[in-house]
């Protein structure tokens, strides 16, 4: 660029910036990758104002910060919705791709700038000049020390917020058990034949989702049939059991239902009991 | 470029004019150095303050709101300051944007302090489950039954996805980002439309006070949600409009806002309907205004021409998107505008009649304010003091752009926006038209804000010290009202504070046993599985197992499984097998308590905002009489129903044969 003529962003810069934080996202681990936040926000919304505005803009600092955040913020579900226009999936690599065509774009953009601004340096003809240059009055530099209390008070007050709901003390936590179907039996879509004579096995899980051990009991019965074995579990607070309850099914029987209720030792609760059928397959049922 | 605090392009943080280094070296006299510390130990103090208000919340005792005093004096340490700070001549421009920076964050802070971790608002866990899906699957437009026209309006979904692709972080941190973010970006932005139209960073300082303590900001807006996302959009839309209009400014320097403003406006038009109808509703407001100069000779054709050409297009964009893009729109709108004008018109047959009872007895549609309300006395009252109030000052602001002669058409643009911010609180007499107004005022506010702060600059030019002393103070106090008012009108109690267990209050419904129950689903019957339960566990089965929810209307009443006392009919049998509705999630304290919202799953079900009583016992021991109901999972409070489809089936063929 031609010393002199307005500073309109440099596309080579430009592309390696982009080409570093796409290698970023590709590169480092998800763990990690929080850090490239502030390239998000920024880097697609700079390229932007880069090509839309040059060096028209009539402002820095703060709003030029922000306008360049929005940029990026709608430059991600434009490229998506730009890319499964044409079949292409919201990947990794998509977003990935479709921000380096984004900014490449932006850099052709901010070169034809260049090379244009280059001609009126030489005297060539042109329209518009760039205004925010003109008569502009001199420029202050940021105290940057200036920054150090209200950032400082900002960081502080920010922790105190992050950390406060695990800190101060809040109301406690629910506290309640679970009894359920397990493994293939939570998947049972209707009436399971049972064979005449045979046991069926019914797994079961159960979770204590208290602060204290509990004490529970299993008890299993199939409606017009014997009684099945009650299991006694002792759980300690958060504590999972997977176990199982077996017994006879009554023969020549359809839909026999089978009901496993729950009783809490020491508690009121009134647990609804998990309920299944049986058949037996020597019938039509 | 201005008359009092130049604009100046720099390439540092911000560019401080000479009247500013004039005014730093002067902080010690005019003592704004000590003020401004003031706003920052403020700040602290605000921090504390509120994560102490949530903490007692937690654990407060019906009736207790001790919780309310601590918010709102934490708050007004910092916020009164800042105002003061703010509304002062002699404030450092660094100093403003710093302050409006803590603004935009601190703004974030009381939903997360009562929600950490996770989605709580209702319209989060759809937004959350939406860009879940898109990001495990990459397809945007996808359907979502829990608010069904989301799947229209992808661009949050996209970028949400797009950046959890990009950081690695997961929904909800990618949520805190964003709307960190977009807080600090919107206050940029009417920083930006008041320094234009006010000529100065003062006016952009007080702008941008006024719109964060205006409606919607503080909770409503700090949601994970399409309209939160697009309200940044919608005002950066407007920027790009105030800039189209500044006067100076070259043919270039316009082209490239033309540009900004039309690719911000594509983005909100994918991103939310009402936003990008409202955005539209202001662009008018700037032809209008235009077109008004225009007609006194006051306005170039060209900057006519430009305005309306960015008004067409975004028209077009608009209507493009409705119509080909969005088809569940026209069906989501329509209950709402029949319901508002049904509504509206008993009101309006109400006042004909010889004694009419529209606050006190709420029927006719008409509202009950604040009823059944935990919200305390002072709060309520200061709420009904807000319209007078923001009446008065949009009054005395409006007659002091007047005195100057509407010299701009941003300022009578936003003068035009400020009034449809005023012609909607007749809307709030009606329960459907309140919804509308309060999602409104998000939008029209930065025309109050805008208007107010031209008239409040004024203040801070008065000669007489005292004269000038007392109004900084009296206009400190009226911010701090604004502020009470309009947070008690937007929110009720359930979704600022956390608290105790409340039934169908969506916040403090979505219990631990409600998620655990929805893992446990999600780990053993897999993703896509069709389910019907209450409003609560939908959302929970949903986001946290990913179930497909059946869809309930007059003419599919599933809701006779969850709220039904009596044994599901034919017809709804007949829906089950067609829709493959496999399950069904009881909530066994639906028999204890009315839903706080009303309703237990729809608006339209039987009794809706009507019921007196929670739904009978019968309701949940339905199901001990149906052998096709298999009970698969039991706890405190949840119970979870597989439907023996074959059953099922055999049952209605057995009823249509007879």
């Amino acid at each position: 660029m031609t010393p002199g003529t307005p500073d309109v962003g440099k596309p080579v810069p430009l592309l390696a910036m982009a080409a570093t934080f796409a290698l970023g996202v590709m590169v480092i681990p998800a763990s990690l990758r929080f850090v490239l936040i502030p390239a998000a926000l920024l880097i697609p919304g700079h390229a932007m104002v880069c090509a839309i505005f040059g060096s028209a803009l009539p402002f820095g600092g703060f709003r030029k910060v922000s306008l360049m955040i929005v940029l990026s913020l709608t430059s991600y579900p434009v490229s998506a919705i730009a890319a499964i226009s044409v079949g292409i999936r919201l990947t990794r690599v998509s977003v990935v791709v479709t921000m380096l065509l984004l900014v490449l774009v932006c850099a052709a953009i901010v070169d034809f700038r260049n090379r244009r601004s280059g001609d009126v340096a030489l005297g060539m003809p042109n329209g518009d000049r760039n205004v925010a240059t003109n008569g502009a009055a001199p420029e202050v530099p940021v105290q940057w020390t200036s920054l150090l209390v209200p950032g400082a008070a900002m960081v502080l007050a920010a922790l105190i917020i992050a950390v406060s709901p695990v800190v101060l003390p809040r109301a406690s936590p629910q506290e309640f058990t679970t009894f359920s179907l397990s493994n293939r039996w939570s998947l049972v879509a209707g009436s399971v034949p049972i064979p005449e004579g045979s046991e069926p096995t019914v797994q079961v899980q159960l979770v204590n989702s208290s602060t204290q051990e509990q004490t529970y009991r299993l008890e299993p019965s199939v409606q017009n049939g014997d009684a099945w074995e009650p299991t006694v579990i002792t759980l300690a607070a958060g504590e999972r059991w997977n176990g199982s309850v077996t017994g006879p099914v009554p023969a020549s029987v359809c839909r026999a239902r089978l009901e496993i209720d729950l009783v809490q030792e020491g508690s009121a609760v009134d647990f609804d009991p998990l309920v299944l059928f049986f058949d037996d397959p020597a019938l039509d049922c | 470029m201005t008359s009092a605090q130049p604009l100046v392009r720099t390439t540092g943080f911000v560019r401080p004019s000479r009247r500013a280094a004039r005014d730093t070296r002067s902080l010690g006299r005019s003592g704004m150095g000590r003020l401004v510390a003031l706003c920052w130990i403020g700040l602290i103090v605000c921090a504390v303050g509120l994560s102490w208000s949530t903490s007692l919340a937690s654990r407060a005792a019906p009736g207790d709101n001790t919780h309310f005093d601590v918010f709102w004096v934490s708050l007004l340490c910092f916020l009164l300051p800042a105002s003061v700070a703010l509304l002062r001549r002699n404030t450092r421009d660094l100093d403003r944007v710093l302050l409006v920076i803590a603004l935009g964050l601190l703004s974030m802070a009381p939903k997360y302090l009562a929600y950490p971790g996770g989605p709580a608002f209702f319209d989060e866990y759809a937004h959350w489950t939406q860009t879940e899906r898109l990001t495990e699957d990459g397809l945007l437009f996808q359907k979502n039954n829990q608010v069904v026209v989301i799947g229209d309006y992808p661009a949050m979904h996209a970028t949400a996805a797009s950046l959890r692709h990009i950081t690695g972080l997961d929904t909800y941190e990618v949520s805190m980002v964003m709307l960190l973010a977009q807080h600090v970006v919107s206050l940029a932005a009417v920083f930006a439309i008041g320094t234009m139209v006010g000529k100065s960073r003062h006016t952009g300082g007080i702008a941008a006070l006024l719109y964060a303590v205006g409606p919607g900001f503080w909770f409503f807006n700090a949601q994970f949600s399409y309209e939160a996302y697009a309200i940044h959009l919608f005002l950066w839309s407007c920027v790009s409009l105030v800039h189209l209009h500044t006067a100076g400014s070259t043919a270039r320097i316009r082209t490239s806002w033309l540009v900004v403003g039309l690719w911000i406006s594509f983005a909100l038009v994918a991103s939310h309907h009402l936003s990008s109808y409202l955005n539209l509703v202001v662009s008018t407001s700037f032809v209008a205004a235009a077109l008004f100069r225009w007609i006194l000779r006051r306005e170039s054709t060209q900057h006519v021409v430009e305005v309306l050409l960015f008004f067409a297009v975004v028209a077009f964009l608009t209507i493009w998107w409705f119509f080909t893009q969005a088809p569940n729109t026209s069906a989501y709108y329509t209950p709402y505008l029949e319901g508002g004008a049904s509504e509206m018109l008993s009101i309006v047959e109400s006042f004909g009649a010889e004694t009419p009872e529209i606050e006190t007895t709420g029927e006719d549609g008409a509202r009950e304010f604040f009823k059944g309300s935990t919200l305390p006395i002072y709060e309520q009252l200061i709420s009904f003091v807000v319209p007078p109030l923001a009446a008065l000052l949009a009054g005395i602001s409006f007659l002091v752009q007047w005195r100057r002669g509407l010299a701009r058409t941003a300022a009578v643009a936003m003068t035009l926006v400020a009034s449809l911010y005023f012609l909607v609180f007749p809307l709030m007499l009606s329960e459907t038209g309140a919804e509308g107004a309060r999602r409104s005022w998000s939008f029209t506010s930065l025309g109050f804000s805008v208007l107010v702060a031209v008239g409040m600059v004024s203040i801070a030019h008065l000669r007489r010290r005292i004269v000038r002393g007392t109004l900084l103070g009296i206009a400190a106090v009226c911010i701090a009202l604004l502020m009470v008012g309009n947070v008690a009108v937007g929110m009720n109690e359930v979704y600022r504070f956390p608290g105790p267990y409340i039934y169908g209050s969506d916040t403090r419904s979505a219990t631990s046993d409600i998620f655990s129950a929805a893992e446990w689903f999600g780990d053993t019957q897999g993703p896509n599985q069709t389910l019907i339960g209450d409003r609560t566990t939908q959302v929970a089965f949903a986001s946290e197992a990913r179930a497909t929810l059946g869809v309930p209307s007059a003419a599919n009443p599933i809701w006779d499984y969850t709220i039904g006392e009596a044994v599901p009919s034919d017809d709804v049998l007949h829906s089950t097998v067609a829709n493959e509705l496999r399950y069904v999630v009881i909530d066994k304290r639906q028999i204890t308590a009315i839903p706080l919202i009303g309703f237990y799953l729809d608006q339209n079900e039987p009794l809706a905002l009507e019921r007196e009583e929670p739904v009978g016992e019968a309701s949940i021991a339905k199901f001990d009489q149906l052998d096709y109901a298999l009970r698969i999972y039991s706890s405190d409070n949840i119970v979870i129903y597989r439907f023996d489809l074959g059953r099922v089936t055999d049952l209605v063929s057995e009823e249509t044969q007879r």
